[in-house]
């Protein structure tokens, strides 16, 4: 039998705002165990980084 | 006294209007047996073949050709997509862009050809779907562009028809890198997708909304275990981040990944 003990850290944003590390955002963010969370910042819709236009 | 001849197709009459001319009643002449229809028929067919051979030959440069930069964008279809040589190509880059073929793995099984990315180079493999009516695709290898300095980018992008990729093909190292952002960005139909190889770099499946439950755990399954390295990022679309079970969130965290949705 194999046991496993998983730490997570779950950052969930407000409602109406978003979570971002300035590349990537979401409503949740699960962290592995001793990840750095100072890089999440929680921002409105219009802070949003911009998606990049197609080519 | 004269003579003429003439072909009647077998089964068929025709009549010569002679009566008042040289006798009381019009002469009808009744072709049967015969071979002239089958005739016909072979002929046209040897014709469609010779035009097809001719057409696949030049295109395909009787089957050497390598660039195949926006080879097949708008005016292709499922009905008019018959290559005749297998297409392997060294630079993909808008290959189907704005295609109107639908069933791209459907039609290359048809034509009895295989398409093969495994050979393309330096990244040009750029936007292949932008546009595209492509709902069905086979195996998308990018092996080839493996060791490079810039990632790879806009491989999947703009393809909002994609509904399945049958397999994506990576290196078993997980070292390839690909835009986090636009590498699917816009795939806002993609189901199914599996994956092979490993997944090193982060990579977002925002657009991504119905996404299968199925498709998430292959792509669990081919992330690579950074543990001990920097973490990396697999983003998801809210609905199928939140489908997610615990257990599959504590693999991705178990390697060493952040899962954002």
């Amino acid at each position: 039998m194999k046991t496993e003990t998983i730490t997570q850290t779950i950052l969930t944003a407000d409602e109406g705002k978003y979570l971002t590390d300035g590349e990537t955002y979401g409503k949740t963010v699960v962290l592995p165990e001793g990840a750095d969370t100072s890089e999440w910042k929680e921002v409105t819709e219009d802070e949003l980084p911009k998606e990049e236009e197609q080519v | 006294m004269s003579e003429f001849s003439m072909t009647i197709p077998s089964g068929t009459t025709r009549t010569f209007p002679t009566a008042g001319k040289y006798c009381d009643k019009d002469i009808s002449i009744t072709a049967t047996g015969g071979n002239y229809d089958k005739g016909v028929t072979d002929g046209i067919e040897a014709g469609k073949q010779a035009a097809y051979d001719a057409f696949w030959d030049s295109l395909q440069q009787n089957g050497n050709r390598v660039s195949y930069q926006s080879a097949f964008g708008s005016g292709w279809n499922d009905e008019n997509f018959k290559p005749k040589y297998d297409l392997k190509p060294n630079n993909a880059n808008t290959m189907f862009e704005y295609s109107e073929i639908v069933d791209l793995k459907g039609a290359l099984e048809r034509a009895g050809v295989t398409l093969d990315f495994s050979g393309v180079t330096n990244n040009r493999l750029v936007q292949m779907f932008q546009g595209s009516l492509i709902q069905n695709v086979g195996i998308v290898d990018v092996t080839g562009c493996a060791g490079l300095a810039s990632p790879l980018g806009y491989l999947f992008m703009g393809g909002s028809r994609l509904v399945n990729i049958e397999k994506w093909v990576m290196t078993d190292d997980g070292t390839q890198k690909f835009n986090e952002t636009n590498t699917f960005q816009g795939c806002t139909r993609l189901e199914e997708i599996r994956l092979e190889g490993l997944l090193g770099c982060s990579l977002s499946f925002k657009d991504c909304a119905v996404l299968s439950n199925a498709s998430v755990q292959s792509i669990i399954d081919h992330l690579k275990d950074l543990t001990g390295a920097t973490a990396q990022t697999l983003t998801l679309h809210a609905t199928v981040g939140t489908n997610l079970s615990e257990e599959q969130k504590a693999a991705i965290t178990a390697k060493n990944w952040t899962l954002v949705y």
